[in-house]
């Protein structure tokens, strides 16, 4: 019986491990211009705080390199949970789309009078703020076609 | 007996990214997958959401999902770690930038190796929706 139960336990674990990463690889020109950006921030790529921020733009997609730390909803409501990863050369940066922050669930707020329904927390990005590196680049696996822009980089 | 319960309760803890669409949209989803689960109450589902398009618009597509059908697509609904509550189940939802970035393995073009893709095919029940909630359209 014993073993049975053994047995059982070993089936259910492995029947149910943790998810495995889904992986993007973004168009090679993007992933060099990425690497290199990563080279010179080491200490960040190695404390983890460093995420992918992707949002698709009248047909071309829009990057950005942001600091994880920044918000902590996001932190704990996406990034802690989100699956995918975004690969540069070695690295693997935790990925935020723009549909995660716009319909994820961030929990509710109360109601605006007594008796009415509650709304829902939504959370309002302003890119600028935490910029590091944007890039625009379409889908393309044809250098030719992946159109890509560095911005300035406050922060 | 305590292994079992612990692993139980593990395997609850795990979190997920809960979407949760405009109230108008989750009304229409949940309308079509309640009438499918009165035809079969075992039907399973998966959603796909597309990325705005050039008038800021959302389309999500609601479809009938057998496991085992597509190896790469399970691997998507089975990984993507995001889902919507409905009245009757829970529902993963996969994105249109699955297509276009993972690589389902590598082959060769010309000299070059390249990622193999998946092409995005959308079908089932749809709904196109603006940011603030509005419906704009539904059909399949």
């Amino acid at each position: 019986m014993k073993k049975a139960i053994l047995l059982v336990s070993i089936l259910l674990l492995f029947g149910n491990l943790p998810a495995q990463k889904i992986i993007y690889e973004l168009p090679p020109k993007v992933t060099d211009y990425l690497s290199k950006y990563l080279s010179e921030k080491e200490s960040a790529v190695e404390d983890s705080t460093l995420s992918i921020y992707l949002e698709k733009i009248n047909g071309l997609y829009h990057l950005e390199v942001i600091e994880a730390s920044f918000s902590k909803r996001i932190t704990e409501t996406i990034i802690s949970n989100t699956a995918r990863f975004v690969k540069v050369k070695d690295v693997y940066l935790p990925l935020v789309t723009e549909e995660d922050i716009l319909f994820a669930n961030f929990g509710e707020t109360p109601p605006r009078k007594e008796g009415g329904p509650k709304g829902r927390v939504q959370i309002l990005l302003i890119i600028d703020y935490f910029l590091i590196v944007k890039e625009i680049f379409t889908n393309s696996q044809n250098e030719k076609n992946s159109f890509i822009h560095v911005s300035a980089a406050p922060v | 007996m305590v292994v079992l319960l612990v692993l139980t309760n593990h395997l609850t803890a795990q979190n997920h990214l809960e979407y949760a669409f405009p109230e108008k949209v989750m009304n229409e989803i949940n309308k079509y997958v309640n009438k499918q689960l009165s035809n079969n109450p075992k039907q399973t589902f998966y959603a796909l959401l597309r990325s705005k398009n050039q008038n800021n618009e959302y389309t999500i597509y609601i479809s009938e999902y057998t496991s085992g059908s597509n190896e790469k697509e399970d691997f998507l609904i089975a990984n993507t770690n995001r889902l919507i509550h409905l009245d009757a189940l829970k529902v993963p939802v996969i994105l249109s930038e699955d297509f276009n970035f993972v690589a389902h393995g590598y082959g060769k073009r010309g000299d070059k190796t390249v990622p193999i893709r998946l092409h995005i095919i959308c079908e089932g029940f749809y709904i196109r929706f603006s940011k603030t909630g509005k419906v704009i359209e539904t059909g399949w």
